[in-house]
Formats: C-alpha cells, structure tokens, sequence
C-alpha cells in the first residue's frame, strides 16, 4: 500500500482550488523600521508620525498611523509561494499585486494562498495562484495574482 | 564605479527633495540615472530577516550546494532593495509621501550574494484617475554577466 504513496506533491496531484497557506506576521513598528534598513527605503510614510498627522494625502485622506511598505507585504506574500515551492516543487516566476488598505503597526496580517488555474505550454507546466492578504479584522489589505513553474 | 557602501546610503528622503522631478515633470519612456550595485550575503541575510524569512536557501550554505540552486540565493522580493540602492538620491521614488500601489515582477534568475546588479529605470506613464496623480514604474534589473534577472513595473500615487 505504502509503494503508491507520494511523498512530494507532483504538478498532476495538485487541481484548482488548492490552498495552500503563507505566513501569519504580527506587524510591528520595529519591523517597518527594519524593513525601511534592510531595503533603503526610508520614506518618511513608515516612520515619522508627525508628517503621516500633518499631511493629508489625495482625496483629503489621511492615515492612522505610520504604514507598512508595500514592498514589505508584497515580500510577504512571495513566502506564500516560496514556502510551499521550494525546495523541490517548483519555482516562483511571478507576482503582480494591489495593495488595498494600509497596513499599521499593531496589525496582524495572515497570507493565503489558491490555485486559480493550471496551464501546459511548449516548454512549461504552470500554476496560476490567488494570494490574499488579510488584517486581524477581515479585511483584505492586499490581493496578489502570482504565477509558478513547476519542475515535478 | 563607485563601490555602493551601506553606512553612507542618505537615508533623509526630505534632503534635497526639491531636485526631485515632480509628476508634471516626469518624461515617461526616459531612462533614469542608475549605478550597479554588488550584493553582499550580509544585505541579504538582513533583508530576509527583516521579512522573518529564514529559508535555508539564504542561510545555509550546504543545504543551498546540494539544492537545485548549487548555492545560497537572495529571496525573490530582493529587488525592492535595488530599486533604491541603484538609483540616486534625486529619483523621484524617494519623494516623500508616494504611496505603492502595486507591483509585479516577473524572475527569471536567483540574484546570488555576489552579483552586481544594474537597473535600468523610468517613469513609463502618467495618468490621473479620480483626482489622484499616478506614476507607472517600468524597472528590468541585470546581473554583471547582462542577463536579465528580473523584469516588471509599479505604480505609485504621487504627492505632487
């Protein structure tokens, strides 16, 4: 019985609607400030909270808080794919996201991940996969159309 | 080529802000200024943990030589980290107050500790949608061998 079973999932095994989870961060202050190190960017939108209070931004909006990078959730939501990809399943080829809603300190984002859709080209078997990002209170803060290849 | 040092990068974005072209003046399809950058496994290391992404394919060096890769790797959302060690302190992403929007990147090649990587970037279009100014970003990063590594756009909100 044992002989039929896999190990390692195989590009055949996996079918649209797969879930497959990504990380659960609690977002701190002192993460922004290490991401803005680690990244160089430094815009003053993640750490001064005098300008996010005084400055308000298109439409007359202004923020809570200090906010996230949105490359430092978009980095986030590749562990989505690379936690589960590698290290013998496949590769993460690509990730187009919308960063919809801030996120602040004191936040808990969880990323969840979907196979949408499977296509076999010439020289290629692809995963075409949903990324959601979600705050503590439900709401969608990001949204991610990612792509892999899969070698197994 | 002037060595890219970490500990000198100007990280006071409101410095020299007004040398920064606002949307009216931004060309859309000029490239912009650029300099290679040489990754170090330090810069790596510390954009990983910034991420509290501790896959051993950054870290461990013997499990990287026996994977696929036959190496460490850097994570695939370094290039966040190009998109402002490469450029000069004059590029009108470090404007503060722009707000990403989106991003998509498409990767061809890990980037290893190691490599020097050039950006070639620019301002592809400008549009206006309900009263908001917007900045597409068309970036295509290469390694020092002129393979592109990885190529895609963002799209920002401008404050001005």
């Amino acid at each position: 019985m044992t002989d039929n079973v896999k190990d390692t999932l195989e590009y055949a095994d996996i079918a649209v609607g797969f879930q497959f989870p990504g990380p659960t961060v609690p977002v701190t202050r002192e993460m922004i400030a290490e991401f803005a190190a680690a990244s160089f960017d430094h815009n003053p939108l993640h750490w001064d909270n005098d300008f996010m209070e005084k400055t308000h931004f298109a439409g007359g909006k202004q923020f809570d808080d200090v906010i996230g990078h949105g490359l430092m959730t978009y980095s986030l939501m590749t562990r989505a794919m690379t936690d589960w990809l590698w290290p013998d399943l496949g590769e993460h080829r690509r990730l187009e996201t919308r960063f919809r809603k801030p996120v602040y300190p004191g936040d808990e984002i969880t990323i969840q991940g979907e196979v949408v859709d499977k296509r076999e080209t010439a020289k290629g078997k692809w995963l075409v996969c949903n990324i959601t990002v979600k705050n503590q209170r439900g709401e969608t803060v990001a949204t991610g159309d990612g792509l892999a290849e899969v070698f197994a | 080529m002037d060595e890219f040092n970490t500990d000198e990068f100007e990280t006071d974005f409101w410095k020299d802000a007004e040398d920064r072209s606002g949307w009216d003046d931004l060309e859309p399809g000029k490239i912009l200024e650029s300099r290679p950058v040489t990754i170090t496994l330090e810069m790596i290391q510390r954009y990983a943990r910034s991420i509290g992404d501790l896959n051993p394919l950054y870290f461990d060096e013997e499990y990287a030589r026996k994977s696929r890769y036959g190496g460490l790797i850097s994570p695939p959302s370094i290039h966040a980290l190009f998109l402002f060690a490469c450029t000069g302190h004059d590029h009108f992403m470090r404007t503060p107050g722009t707000v990403n929007m989106g991003q998509n990147w498409f990767l061809q090649r890990p980037i290893r500790p190691g490599d020097t990587i050039a950006l070639e970037a620019r301002c592809l279009d400008k549009v206006i949608r309900k009263g908001n100014i917007f900045a597409i970003h068309d970036n295509v990063f290469r390694n020092q061998d002129g393979d592109v590594v990885c190529s895609g756009r963002g799209w920002t909100m401008r404050p001005y």
